[in-house]
């Protein structure tokens, strides 16, 4: 099972490699965001957003959604973290009682 | 992080520098439909404020935000970025359609930047609240270590 979805995924990823030659150059002119958006962004995002800065109305009003999603990963990539860092204290923690507790029973076996 | 290592300089220098931070983030805040900046980057310039007062001040400094506060503030950024989405949908619109935001003003595009705004704060609570919350989670380990 592991083995057919790893030669899935590398399947995926060679068509993905051949599929960038077709991509349009970055700046291109004649490609087609550039061509349909761009100018309709730039053109109209004064009186559309109300906000006199392309990017963030852009950011923030067409592509609402996507920040949405960017600030959730934030939260979601913040809460990991601090959940990662809260098990390796916790099993770095039982470690050391382990030890401990090993320890103290060597000591009772050597009294006894 | 139980002791604190600010001596008398970082103590009388991180007091001059944290409110021009804070106002500074601010501005950044509600500025950020003007110029550039938004709710990202307000954010990382608002927790260095806490961040610094936690470094230089120890655990109980006055400027501070507990680390169980900041992981229920930083959900409620994003609360307010979902809310100012589900808003419209309420009042006849699409999600994130801000024209539909149960707000009277002039111009239709005054709502816009209005729901901006909006979502910029909760942008800013939760890229506050997280990098305050990841140094929060960070020092306890240190202290676990003494």
């Amino acid at each position: 099972m592991k083995k057919m979805s790893a030669i899935i995924i590398a399947v995926a990823l060679g068509i993905l490699c051949l599929s960038i030659g077709s991509l349009p150059k970055i700046g291109d002119e004649n490609s087609a965001p550039n061509k349909s958006v761009t100018p309709y962004y730039i053109e109209h995002s004064r009186e559309d957003t109300g906000s006199p800065n392309i990017v963030t109305g852009t950011l923030a009003d067409y592509r609402g959604f996507d920040t949405l999603e960017e600030t959730t990963v934030m939260f979601l990539a913040g809460m990991t973290a601090v959940l990662v860092i809260a098990a390796g204290k916790r099993s770095k923690n039982k470690t050391a009682a382990d030890k401990e507790k090993a320890e103290n029973g060597k000591e009772d076996k050597n009294n006894g | 992080m139980g002791k604190p290592f600010g001596g008398v300089v970082l103590n009388s220098a991180f007091r001059v520098i944290v409110p021009f931070t804070i106002v500074y983030g601010i501005y950044v805040l509600t500025h950020g439909e003007f110029s550039p900046g938004g709710g990202f980057q307000a954010g990382a310039l608002l927790a260095i404020g806490v961040v610094l007062a936690r470094l230089v001040q120890g655990q109980d400094t006055k400027f501070n935000i507990k680390g169980t506060h900041a992981v229920m503030l930083a959900g409620v950024g994003a609360f307010i970025y979902a809310l100012t989405g589900f808003l419209p949908m309420f009042f006849g619109g699409n999600f994130l359609e801000y024209a539909y935001l149960p707000v009277h003003m002039h111009e239709a595009a005054e709502v816009h930047a209005l729901g901006i705004l909006m979502i910029e704060i909760g942008v800013t609570l939760t890229v506050m609240m997280t990098i305050i919350d990841i140094m929060d989670a960070l020092v306890r380990e240190s202290d676990s270590d003494e």
